[in-house]
């Protein structure tokens, strides 16, 4: 061509034939109201279109989904009781059921902010607001199966996972055409990062921005600084997309991923906290914010974010007997906390939730077990000891100690602590360190559970005092050191940690004062005594033995 | 259990959705009525005015939801590339044959294929209010045009009739004057939630806007949307 002429080019509306295209797809149409469907029936047989479905309800979709693939699926969110067009498509999504090379069309009057966003995170093909008149519909139309017609070959691939062949039919496509360049870009990207070749995953998007500030570019680098645990360049990213769009949720969750690959599970809880302000439909994104925040032990944020996972879940296909669980669960630690003056109706809240679970769910065994363990602590917080001891019962009812899972098991643990039944406590655990010995998760939380089976105020105060005291040992002030480190212990006195840290801290002071000696090797003694559950795996016992061995030496210099 | 008073943006919110879908049923009636009128009674004036001001109270709900969230900082905009001669087209197989009944020519032109980067729905909102409003101060042309002006993407809706009042050319779109007078007010806060939609398009230092200016093409009124 030369160079000088203008490149007219064809639009590919051009040169694909709809007429063929039309009465080949398949059709169906979601929505609750008679009128409506009928009258998009007849607007898509106007346009030549041959098979078309019509559903008057989620389950009603859902259900000719499983038995029929759809080209194109328009769908209204709003389709009464129960299911809205987010869970179906939340749905098809998750089952796979909804290909690459199928259209999903939300076509809906709806225009809250909360309800677009949080639908939008489900990528729907397009988001047609009502009213729209048949021409529009069909323009609409038109330019959508085009694309789907063109860009079908890649889709296909991508659908099975060939994304070496699917990589090459992008780079054809560019050569072929400007029209779908940012798609084929984009497309590319992803594949790349599937793919594993980060490299070139970067290089089109840093080749993006430097024409242009796009989201699309900037997020996706982030993502791959992500993926390259780089994790601050991968913030930065994150933070300038931010910038330029507030409302990106996208940038909010790969904030949050950033600050947890860097350990910073506070912030990562902030940049999450914000996502779901903004689209609080997300039931995945709630759960995940409900158990960060219960990590950093923020009690009240993690309630909330499991009640609107609760909430949100009813009807998605998200919906797990564990939101539920966590929710009890928050709100029983939450009760226990004695100076929260709405304890009555947190607890009340906490074993209706926890009824809710059994009832939802009554072929989850552990669920039914887990939820009146938890509920056992919700009246032994409220004083009720007669109502702790019969759910308490009828729990044990239901267990077989032997075939305890992990889960039911920590639970059942945590429960017998709250009932002063301590012994019982530790050998559970103990039994549970053994069989679980392999995975690390179950034996953390079993040590944090031997470590401070106390409520979150306590574990606090306990923390913070043993954090003082190691700041005095390190400064040299061992005196007061102790005085801190005793304190501690009468918030969590049989933390491992804290007793061998007074134990240190009274042999380094003897070393100066020898005439502490007794008193050091008694209250050691004390310390030793208390610890003496301790099994083999937990990470102090080691230290235990060690400083163990010096108090003998200590006893037999007296003696 | 007490009952909870809705909040305002949620009675809102749930109205205009109501509207809306009443809106649509009402316009796609109008639609499949006027196939089955026969020649002669689709073409006479009664038809065209139902459609015309169905029209009007979609674009209104728009504005009034979109002035009210714009207010209260929750509205919803999203930058995402799109084909410009889509657009048109779309405004094209919008308003053509309701404008063919009223007499009125629709020029359609979008010289090179643009990709450019919008909030689709804010912009098309734009447009609609800007070619119903030609449409009631046109003559008998409507070119409705996208072109590249340096960074800007310039969309024009331009007519042939008496073109703005001194009054409104001299007001920077983006104020909005106190006292609304009911005739023009309609256009004057149309132009405002227009003005403040371009706002929101942003790159680097550059930022979107309106202008309002006569002649043009068709010698009357030429209202452009900049997006940079």
């Amino acid at each position: 061509m030369n160079g000088n002429q203008t490149i007219i080019e064809e639009t590919p509306l051009d040169k694909v034939n709809l007429h063929r295209i039309y009465p080949k797809r398949k059709f169906l149409i979601v929505d609750d109201f008679e009128s409506f469907r009928s009258s998009l029936r007849m607007m898509l047989g106007t346009f030549g279109a041959q098979h078309i479905d019509t559903a008057h309800s989620a389950e009603d979709a859902l259900n000719k989904c499983k038995y029929e693939q759809y080209d194109v699926i328009l769908c209204d969110f709003n389709l009464g009781l129960g299911k809205n067009g987010q869970n179906i498509l939340e749905e098809l999504r998750f089952k796979k059921r909804l290909k690459n090379t199928h259209l999903f069309i939300l076509i809906t009057a709806e225009t809250s902010r909360e309800i677009v966003l949080g639908a939008r995170e489900y990528l729907p093909d397009a988001y047609i607001a009502k009213p729209i008149t048949k021409n529009v519909l069909k323009k609409r139309l038109d330019q959508m199966l085009v694309q789907q017609h063109v860009l079908r070959p890649i889709n296909k691939e991508i659908d099975l996972s060939n994304y070496a062949k699917a990589i090459t039919l992008c780079h054809q496509q560019l050569e072929e055409s400007k029209r779908y360049q940012s798609w084929c870009y984009q497309t590319l990207a992803k594949l790349y990062s599937l793919s594993g070749d980060l490299g070139n995953a970067k290089a089109i998007y840093e080749n993006a921005l430097a024409s242009r500030e796009l989201t699309w570019a900037r997020v996706g680098l982030g993502e791959v600084y992500l993926s390259e645990h780089q994790g601050e360049k991968a913030i930065e990213c994150f933070k300038q997309a931010i910038d330029e769009n507030p409302n990106l949720i996208e940038a909010y969750d790969g904030m949050s991923n950033s600050f947890m690959e860097m350990g910073q599970l506070q912030k990562a809880q902030d940049a999450l906290l914000e996502a779901v302000k903004l689209s609080p439909r997300v039931v995945n994104r709630q759960k995940k914010l409900g158990s960060i925040s219960e990590k950093n032990q923020e009690l009240d944020v993690a309630i909330d974010a499991y009640r609107n996972a609760v909430k949100f879940g009813e009807n998605s296909v998200f919906d797990s007997s564990n939101n539920y669980l966590s929710l009890g669960r928050c709100l029983s630690d939450a009760v226990q906390n004695t100076s929260a003056d709405d304890k009555d109706e947190k607890a009340k809240e906490a074993v209706d939730i926890l009824k809710q679970a059994s009832y939802k769910f009554p072929a989850e065994e552990d669920t039914c077990v887990n939820a009146l363990l938890v509920e056992v602590r919700v009246h032994v917080a409220l004083n009720n000891f007669d109502m702790a001891e019969n759910t308490l019962r009828t729990a044990e009812g239901l267990i077989e100690e032997d075939e305890l899972s992990a889960e039911v098991g920590l639970e059942f643990a945590k429960t017998l602590y709250s009932m002063g039944q301590d012994s019982r406590a530790e050998n559970l655990l103990i039994k549970l360190s053994d069989k679980f010995a392999d995975s690390k998760d179950v034996l953390d939380q079993i040590e944090s559970l031997l470590d401070e089976p106390v409520n979150n105020q306590e574990k606090v105060k306990a923390r913070e005092f043993n954090r003082q005291g190691i700041q005095l040992f390190e400064k040299g002030d061992l005196q007061t050191a102790i005085d801190a480190f005793e304190t501690a212990l009468e918030y969590t006195p049989k933390h491992p940690a804290l007793n061998l840290n007074l134990i240190q801290t009274l042999l380094k002071f003897t070393d100066i004062e020898p005439s502490f000696k007794t008193q050091t090797i008694s209250t050691s003694r004390a310390c030793l005594d208390r610890i003496s559950h301790l099994p083999k795996q937990h990470r102090q016992y080691k230290r235990m033995q060690h400083l163990e061995k010096m108090i003998r030496k200590l006893e037999n210099e007296t003696a | 259990m007490t009952s909870i008073k809705p909040d305002f943006s949620m009675v809102m919110a749930s109205s205009v959705h109501d509207m809306k879908n009443s809106l649509s049923m009402l316009l796609q009636t109008i639609e499949e009525m006027c196939e089955d009128l026969p020649e002669e009674a689709r073409n006479n004036g009664h038809v065209t005015t139902i459609q015309y001001e169905a029209e009007r109270v979609n674009n209104f709900l728009i504005q009034l939801l979109g002035l009210y969230r714009l207010e209260n900082k929750g509205l919803s905009f999203h930058i995402d590339e799109h084909y410009v001669e889509e657009l048109l087209e779309e405004q094209e197989a919008h308003y053509d044959a309701f404008f063919a009944l009223k007499g009125i020519n629709l020029q359609v032109e979008c010289e090179e294929p643009i990709n450019w980067y919008f909030d689709r729905e804010l912009v098309l909102g734009i447009l609609n209010n800007a070619l119903t409003n030609a449409c009631r101060y046109t003559k008998d042309t409507i070119k409705l045009s996208a072109q590249m002006e340096d960074d800007y993407l310039v969309l024009k809706v331009e007519d042939n009739g008496e073109g703005y009042p001194e009054s409104m050319l001299q007001v920077d779109p983006g104020e909005h004057s106190d006292s609304i007078d009911f005739t023009s007010g309609s256009t004057s806060l149309g132009i405002y939630f227009a003005s403040e939609v371009a706002k929101l398009h942003k790159q680097g230092d550059l930022q979107g806007r309106i202008t309002l200016e006569n002649g043009g093409s068709l010698g009357g009124g030429v209202f452009s949307v900049y997006l940079p």
